[in-house]
């Protein structure tokens, strides 16, 4: 090793790049051989400091541990785990090729760093990291788009809305949707229901109850009447305290029927823009089947 | 239009986040396999990473949280709503993931600079994110006449509650971030770093992207938000300006003249 070209390189190396520092040691008159050598020498890891051929045998434990972990972890908190029967199975089976999926894709990262070669130090993060990061992102997205299933409750079902105004706005269309039983209710969000002076319109309707007694019940029920041109304003119609709302006694999670009255407009975004009718409340009825 | 790549009972793949993944993963395998070969992979750059991946996720919701700002208030929304369901950009994943890279390494004690390790893997993981943007979102530019322009379905425009030109061809600006990604990716593969301080080559391109946006922005589509400009325009001004002005100082410090080396002993008798 030439150790004016090792000098040279160690004082410039955090600054400039290599290939920068290779040309200037080039145009100085230094051979191709003894540069790539010095660097070769600068480069070269301590061997008793790198991971080893033993990190793959560590690594696939952890790999293999750390999904499982988080495949167990989801079908307990999800709720999977005692709804296995009720649709649970498919999506715990889904969730397991997700994760068996991208647990070779972190295989994959690791290996193209080929760690053995490394510090044990930096060896260990790598393995540890990125198959945790993969796992955790698997683990965590399934987790959120499940939701809270309940211990043996079903999932939730698509099915048909149906909303009915009274006048002025006058409206009776209905569109796909979704229920979504929850532990102490359910959630109806629909798509689009129909179309309301051109604009789309939706629902969305959360109720809360004690399971008997339907008339301790509460309610947030929204509907939006979408823009799709800039000069349109978006209207939404909320729950508040004039509203009244009753529900359909026999009404469950996936079928049933509600009344109700005095829905509010929610403030309008632009006061100066001319009052029209979507400006009073409104009465109606919205109707849900699903499954 | 493909929003949703797939539905598997109650499971919805959908296209953009899909490919955002993929993008992603394409990244960092080669950012990892960069600093491999280059035998400068040390622990701490994992740590660096998930700062770089954190303050890109959080940097790419909050660059855009002022254009919602006002919508949060009038719905009653807490301020936390912006970064979980605000719109996303990728001039603040930029931004906050080049921030969050300097605050970590300067906590960590990480003097090396390996800004050029990202400059390949950015492209790459921005030319496959942006497939996934031309297949699931619109408007997918202004209106055009030239022969390329795009036209969509009537029933996928109808899905988007904002997009003024989707009855006629539109610019695929996409597409057109697409191929500049791709061809910046090209270049930087077979080129290696093009300015000798290290570091330099992410910000040449950083700024290349931050013009060549700039000017894309005229037929993205995007709402205008202030002075004939879109948001990210707007936020184009400062990011390029800070660069422009590394660049200039660069320039003026003489910094890509490189020390000499010592001559190389000649020969006894020679």
């Amino acid at each position: 090793m030439d150790m004016r070209i090792a000098d040279y390189i160690r004082d410039n190396r955090s600054r400039y790049t290599r290939q920068a520092l290779t040309d200037q040691l080039l145009a100085a008159g230094y051979s191709r051989e003894a540069i790539d050598a010095t660097w070769a020498v600068l480069d070269t890891p301590d061997r008793d400091a790198t991971a080893g051929p033993s990190f793959w045998g560590r690594f696939w434990l952890f790999l293999i541990g750390v999904n499982v972990v988080v495949f167990l972890g989801v079908l307990l908190l999800s709720g999977m785990l005692t709804a296995l029967a009720g649709g649970g199975a498919i999506l715990a089976i889904i969730l397991a090729v997700a994760l068996a999926t991208f647990a070779l894709v972190a295989w994959g990262v690791v290996a193209l760093t080929r760690p053995a070669t490394l510090s044990r130090r930096t060896a260990l993060a790598i393995g540890a990291v990125v198959p945790l990061f993969f796992a955790l992102l698997v683990g965590g997205t399934c987790y959120a788009l499940v939701g809270g299933l309940g211990v043996g409750g079903p999932t939730q079902k698509p099915g048909t809305i149906r909303l009915t105004l009274e006048a002025p706005l006058s409206f009776d269309a209905s569109g796909s949707g979704n229920c979504v039983p929850q532990p102490d209710g359910f959630s109806i969000y629909s798509g689009e229901v129909g179309r309301l002076d051109g604009r789309p319109v939706t629902v969305s309707l959360d109720v809360a109850r004690a399971p008997e007694a339907v008339e301790s019940l509460s309610s947030n029920l929204i509907i939006y009447l979408l823009s799709e041109t800039p000069d349109q304003q978006e209207v939404s119609y909320t729950s508040s305290q004039a509203t009244e709302v009753t529900l359909d006694p026999n009404a469950t999670a996936f079928a049933g029927s509600l009344t109700f009255t005095d829905l509010a407009p929610a403030e309008r975004l632009d006061p100066s823009s001319a009052p029209d009718s979507a400006d009073q409340p409104i009465s109606g009825t919205l109707t849900w089947k699903c499954g | 239009m493909v929003v949703v790549l797939a539905r598997i009972g109650p499971v919805t793949v959908y296209t953009h986040d899909l490919f955002t993944l993929l993008g992603f993963a394409a990244g960092l395998a080669l950012y990892y396999r960069a600093l491999r070969r280059d035998r400068v992979l040390d622990s701490r750059i994992v740590l660096i990473s998930l700062a770089a991946l954190l303050g890109g996720a959080v940097g790419a919701r909050l660059i855009t949280s002022w254009e919602i700002l006002d919508d949060i208030n009038q719905a009653g929304l807490p301020l936390t709503y912006v970064l979980t369901h605000g719109p996303r950009s990728i001039l603040g994943g930029l931004a906050g993931g080049y921030l969050a890279i300097v605050l970590s390494k300067r906590a960590l004690g990480y003097t090396l600079s390996t800004g050029d390790y990202y400059a390949a893997a950015i492209p790459l993981a921005l030319a496959i994110g942006r497939v996934g943007c031309f297949l699931s979102e619109l408007p997918l530019g202004t209106p055009t006449s030239l022969p390329w322009g795009i036209t969509v379905a009537p029933e996928a425009a109808a899905a988007f509650a904002y997009c003024p030109g989707c009855d006629g061809p539109m610019h695929p600006s996409m597409l057109y971030e697409v191929g500049f990604h791709a061809l910046a990716f090209g270049i930087l593969v077979w080129r290696g770093p093009m300015l000798p301080v290290r570091g330099d080559t992410l910000k040449l391109y950083l700024l290349a992207y931050g013009v060549f946006r700039f000017l894309v922005e005229f037929v993205r589509g995007n709402q205008v938000q202030a002075f004939g400009l879109t948001g990210p325009q707007l936020v184009l001004i400062p990011l390029t300006s800070l660069l422009i002005a590394h660049f200039a100082r660069r320039l003026l410090t003489h910094a890509y003249r490189l020390p000499m080396p010592d001559r190389p002993a000649t020969a006894p008798g020679g």
